[in-house]
């Protein structure tokens, strides 16, 4: 069982710090609207253990001019991946 | 929808601020009605909604604590306090209106992935 | 009789401090009900109840009082509904002298 968690407000939010309080191993993330500016903030993305993966939503990445460099631990999701992981995942939890 | 269909709502803001509070119960009440399972957790600062001595008369709103001391007679029977929460705020059970039962961030995950439904507020 | 106590549109009493059990009497005969014994208990339970929290209880959360301080056989919706006709919550909270309970789903 797990459980994809949606972020969708900007870092000052601190809801990154909230969802990972109750995210587990296997568990993955995805920043969508204003959550797409954690993807460029490497020093608070350490905070999520490898066992949990991070998507960042393109369209909302490309429309506040921000872009995922290579070696990001954040990868590009398309609305079709997102899609793609709301059924993937057993539950969807939203964060806003 | 049957019975076995279990409702999770956590609320994580403090009462007045803006209604996000009252959003998340009134769903929660709502979900109680049609006599869905319903567990209620308060997280972050949404257990300032439960300090005693609350008196929102002060700003011409409802008292927020007064009704949530009398969530189990609107059939809300399981209500939880995130420990983590109380214990940064330096809170104990006896600043609140209700007794409820306080859970690790592991009874929490639980409790998720028991849910049906997650409400997240 | 005393004068007749001022109410808002919907007929509950616009001044709770303005309540007595003759009120109550008055306020019972605008809904054609008899004040008996077995409403006066529901009457004073529905008083002390918002004397410690301030809150009218909507009818779910009334019957389930009613269940906890009175028993099982008059928490139930039929026993209040031939009490109090209509909405026993609202109309039991109007003649209790209390503010129209919210959340009346």
């Amino acid at each position: 069982m797990n459980i994809l968690h949606t972020v969708s407000q900007s870092p000052k939010s601190r809801l990154l710090e909230s969802c990972l309080n109750i995210v587990s191993d296997g568990d993955a993330i995805l920043f969508i609207e204003d959550g797409v500016y954690y993807c460029k903030r490497e020093d608070l993305l350490e905070q999520v253990t490898n066992t949990v993966k991070c998507f960042g939503l393109k369209e909302d990445l490309i429309a506040r001019g921000l872009q995922i460099k290579g070696e990001s631990t954040v990868e590009n999701a398309s609305y079709r991946k997102f899609v793609e992981l709301c059924v993937n995942y057993d539950k969807v939890i939203s964060w806003f | 929808m049957n019975k076995s269909h279990s409702f999770t709502f956590i609320t994580r803001s403090a009462p007045y601020g803006s209604n996000r509070p009252n959003l998340c119960l009134d769903t929660a009440l709502a979900a109680s009605v049609f006599e869905q399972q319903v567990n209620y957790i308060f997280m972050e600062d949404g257990v300032y909604q439960l300090l005693k001595n609350q008196d929102a008369g002060s700003i011409n709103s409802k008292t927020l604590g007064n009704i949530l001391e009398t969530l189990n007679l609107y059939g809300v029977e399981n209500i939880y306090i995130c420990a983590d929460a109380m214990e940064e705020r330096n809170l104990s059970a006896d600043d609140l209106v209700i007794s409820a039962k306080l859970i690790s961030n592991d009874e929490f995950k639980t409790i998720l992935l028991d849910s049906n439904t997650v409400f997240n507020l | 009789m005393t004068n007749a106590p001022a109410l808002d549109k919907e007929g509950y009493l616009q001044e709770l401090d303005e309540w007595d059990e003759e009120v109550a009497t008055i306020l019972a005969q605008k809904e054609n009900i008899d004040l008996s014994a077995a409403h006066w208990e529901i009457i004073k339970l529905l008083r002390s109840f918002y004397r410690r929290h301030q809150l009218s209880p909507a009818t779910r959360a009334l019957i389930n009082l009613v269940k906890r301080e009175l028993g099982p056989d008059k928490g139930k919706s039929v026993y209040l509904m031939k009490l109090f006709r209509g909405s026993p919550a609202k109309t039991a909270s109007k003649i209790a002298g209390l503010p129209k309970p919210d959340n009346c789903i």
